[in-house]
């Protein structure tokens, strides 16, 4: 009898699960497919290595290059920066330093606190400081910015996989004599590398993807940013410019540019997995 | 195993059913109504055409931009929109676009629409009538560059550039030129040229989506002209556009609307470069297209839909009080 | 000479010292966004008594009435409905990904849902205009209701699309790196595989699954472009899942342009701003502490 409801228990979740994988997956794959059979189409060679050149919003001839480079750019300084100063903060979290203090929590509410406002408000908010300070819009304004929003997101991310390192690994170590830094950084990290690889992936995704926040601070150009102080292009704006234009086969090349931007993801995303395979074996389950 | 046919057996209930369900339905004459939720000119002007209002008289489904309008009005047999005429039509053929129809204006009040009221069919016929002041404006407007306090330096030469040699690039894109006599007006706003300027530089623009496409392809016969210059253009709405060049974070600023007295007062300079035109928009689906093209509707019933919404009925919204 | 042992402490204190500043700025970043945003929108704080600005339907923003209660009714209807729809699909899909995915399914899966993390709003909001909008207007034409397809459940629905990488990626790795010996310890005291995972679900992996539909949550409230697409815009409070809403966010990302040309108008969109901040700090105090209750409960 108890079998047999155990049982049934356990085929009833089977079939909900694999829906609902289904039905993520499938919602997902939609997005996927819509990107690509509208893009793909308006893909060409040309169109990944040259810049604009005259009308290309308009159906000329040209490429997307100052875009590419420009979203490169601006979401590879802000992922860095983010993470030179995410993973401080999220080792700190730990017990060893202050988790599980009120000081701790504090830290982990404002983290999500700040993950709910809407990029548009750091957009202008940039905006605003820029205009205080006396600079256009940037490469740098775009950067910050972007740092700012992809923050909030990684520090969690890591976070969470951070506390999962079960304790006697530490303990093993701490017992070894080594102090809290070495522990950290040739133990915990070791064992947490494809977490924090997950977590920096999700945040250049967030980063390079979004198009409110530089819509303000990072400006727009045809040509490829000589300097900080330069304006940038980047994808997500470049999708934004081609959809509000009157010409289908402008509205087209906006999908090719989202299609790009989704290879880039794909691309950092297989390769940060491929390297982490390596560090795979340092991980104890 | 069993759980599973279950499951499949109720999808495909439900399925069928949804599939049925939508073959016997009595035909719906109710008018829905879609305006634009983005702040922006084409709205203000429609706005300012029903009786004086403001974008935010219009009641309606609000939907993001103008693609997002026709398109959203072009898959609803009951809908009812408006778009600048950039987006009503195709670009290539200048007809209307597929699943459009423009709504005519019925400007004389008379229940029909005469043969000099029915200039809908393609662009150049409607951009024709729009010059020549045969279509209303507002919802016709002129379209401006606004720079702050003065136009001076590069930007000085390129607005002067768009007032004359650009003006011929005018037509193919689908604008409609302003007259003459207002060219040589706003030239003479924008005082002598600098003799001793280089050509040579960046200049920044952004601003309103009505005049994105014109300013490109004005930029990109500048450049061919000075290839020293570049141009860098970004769109974002005529308010972003006039919040860069009120702060000096663009050259010059794409204003889709007309200028308020309070951006005059805080140093908005603006001279007039194009003019265009919003038009009220249906489905080709809609069951009484006929009926409404051959009457049209008047300002009013447009004013009784989008503003007070008194009328909510395609029947009654063609016979008119 | 500084000998070797005191070395790796000097270095332990230093290290320690540079990540306490690194929180200390983290943590200050929220303060110092609620200053910025109550600096912007004191203007219209003064201007107009807060109940009235906070509990009235009425927005006239060019006659001066701000109302922002449909607004904020609006942000919690579709985040809501985003939710109800996202959080079971994404438990169940992260534990079926953890635990119970063959090997080259788990590897493609993980790809994927980083690459959707990466797509632009914008293409999700088209996507959701392309093929949420009529299935929602089919649907209401089921219940006999007519509908132009812009309403609640559509930006739910578009919502929650947009939240599930975010919700199965941090769940499936915690899911994941809960030790082998929380399973195999059940499986060898004769349990099913399903009640040795409801096992690890329910007890170890619960917090940080959790922490992840916080942040689904938060990322919910904040997402703006893809909602504004869908969602219809009008400010009036839903009184169903078909009518349309106008969530903060979107009244934000729509009205950006018009700030500097209406009086008051940039005051009272950065206090919509400002609403939003509260909203999500609200929800996160709840959500801390069913955190702490469920923590303390299941301590692990």
């Amino acid at each position: 009898m108890r079998r047999d409801r155990r049982r049934a228990e356990e085929n009833a979740f089977r079939v909900l699960m694999i829906t609902a994988a289904a039905m993520v997956a499938g919602s997902l794959l939609f997005v996927f497919a819509v990107v690509l059979i509208k893009g793909l189409p308006a893909i060409s060679l040309e169109m990944i290595t040259s810049t604009p050149k005259g009308g290309y919003y308009l159906g000329g001839g040209g490429g997307i290059l100052n875009a590419i480079v420009g979203s490169l750019y601006l979401a590879c300084g802000a992922t860095l920066l983010a993470l030179l100063l995410a993973l401080p903060v999220a080792l700190y979290l730990q017990k060893d330093y202050i988790g599980g203090s009120r000081l701790a929590r504090a830290v982990r509410f404002s983290l999500d606190v700040v993950f709910g406002v809407p990029s548009i408000v750091y957009g202008v908010f940039g905006f605003i400081i820029m205009l205080y300070v006396g600079v256009r819009a940037s490469l740098l304004g775009g950067i910050l910015v972007l740092t700012l929003l992809e923050l909030p997101i990684m520090i969690r991310a890591m976070d969470e996989v951070i506390r999962t390192v079960p304790p006697e690994l530490k303990a093993a170590s701490y017992a070894m004599g080594a102090t809290r830094l070495e522990t950290t950084l040739r133990v915990v990290l070791k064992q947490v590398m494809p977490g924090v690889v997950s977590a920096v992936i999700l945040a250049f995704g967030r980063g390079i993807g979004d198009a409110a926040s530089i819509l303000f601070t990072a400006g727009y150009t045809d040509s490829l940013p000589k300097s900080l102080l330069d304006p940038v292009a980047s994808l997500p704006l470049a999708v934004f410019f081609q959809l509000g234009t009157p010409f289908p086969e402008v509205q087209q090349r906006a999908y090719a540019a989202a299609l790009i931007l989704l290879v880039l993801v794909l691309a950092l995303s297989i390769i940060s997995r491929v390297v982490m395979a390596r560090y795979n074996r340092y991980v104890i389950r | 195993m069993r759980l599973f046919l279950l499951c499949a057996v109720i999808s495909i209930i439900l399925l069928s059913t949804l599939a049925g369900c939508s073959q016997d339905k009595p035909v719906d004459t109710s008018v829905r109504v879609y305006t634009r939720s983005d702040a922006c000119g084409a709205a203000e002007t429609w706005a300012k055409y029903l009786g004086n209002s403001k974008q935010e008289d219009l009641k309606g489904i609000a939907v993001f931009g103008d693609p997002g309008l026709a398109e959203a009005v072009a898959r609803d047999r009951s809908g009812i929109g408006f778009n600048n005429i950039g987006f009503a039509y195709d670009v290539k053929t200048g007809g209307q676009l597929a699943g459009l129809c423009v709504i005519p204006i019925d400007l004389n009040e008379n229940g029909k629409i005469d043969a000099d009221e029915n200039f809908y069919n393609n662009k150049s016929a409607l951009v024709k009538a729009i010059a020549e002041g045969r279509y209303p404006s507002p919802p016709a407007r002129d379209l401006h560059l606004v720079t702050k306090s003065e136009f001076k330096g590069l930007s000085r030469e390129f607005v002067r550039w768009i007032l004359s040699d650009g003006q011929k690039f005018v037509d193919e894109m689908g604008y409609v030129s302003l007259p003459d006599d207002k060219v040589k007006q706003e030239l003479s706003k924008l005082g002598p040229a600098d003799p001793t300027l280089k050509m040579q530089g960046v200049i920044t623009v952004s601003g309103a989506w009505a005049l994105y496409p014109m300013v490109v392809r004005w930029a990109e016969e500048y450049q061919k002209a000075y290839p020293g210059v570049k141009v860098d253009i970004s769109a974002g709405g005529a308010g972003k556009g006039m919040v860069d060049a009120l702060n000096n974070m663009v050259d010059l600023g794409m204003i889709s609307r007309e200028i308020y007295a309070e951006e005059a007062g805080k140093g908005a300079c603006w001279v007039s470069v194009v003019k265009d035109a919003v038009v009220p928009v249906t489905s080709s689906d809609n069951p009484l297209l006929q009926d409404i093209l051959a009457s049209g509707l008047t300002r009013q019933s447009f004013i009784d839909i989008w503003v007070t919404g008194k009328t909510s009925d395609w029947k009654a919204a063609i016979q008119r009080p | 000479m500084i000998d070797r042992y005191r070395w790796r402490g000097l270095k332990d204190l230093l290290a320690g010292r540079v990540m306490l500043g690194a929180t200390i700025f983290a943590s200050s970043l929220v303060v110092f966004i609620a200053i910025g945003l109550l600096i912007k929108s004191w203007p219209i704080l003064v201007l107009k008594p807060l109940p009235e600005l906070i509990f009235s339907t009425t927005w006239s923003p060019m006659r001066g009435e701000f109302g922002f209660w449909a607004f904020i009714v609006g942000t919690f209807a579709v985040t809501a409905v985003a939710l109800v729809i996202a959080v079971p699909l994404c438990i169940l899909t992260a534990i079926y990904l953890a635990e119970y995915a063959p090997g080259p399914v788990r590897n493609a899966a993980k790809p994927v849902i980083d690459l959707l993390a990466g797509i632009p709003s914008v293409v999700y909001g088209l996507c959701g205009v392309l093929a949420v909008v009529p299935a929602v207007r089919e649907l209401a034409a089921l219940f006999g209701v007519a509908t132009s397809g812009y309403t609640v459940l559509t930006g739910g629905i578009v919502l929650a699309v947009m939240v599930f990488p975010i919700i199965i990626a941090i769940s499936d790795e915690v899911i994941r790196n809960v030790p082998n010996g929380m399973r195999e310890v059940p499986i060898a005291l004769g349990a099913t595989r399903w009640q040795a995972t409801k096992l690890i679900v329910t007890r170890s992996a619960l917090p940080g699954i959790m922490a992840a539909i916080i942040l689904g949550f938060s990322r919910a409230f904040g997402e703006t472009m893809a909602v504004l697409m869908v969602v219809g815009n009008v400010a009036m409070i839903p009184a169903s899942l078909f009518d349309p809403a106008y969530p903060l966010a979107a009244l934000i990302a729509n009205n950006y342009g018009e700030m500097m040309s209406i009086p008051m108008y940039d005051s009272a969109i950065l206090f919509a701003a400002l609403i939003l901040l509260v909203l999500v700090v609200l929800f996160n105090l709840g959500a801390s502490y069913i955190l702490i209750k469920v923590e303390n409960r299941y301590a692990a």
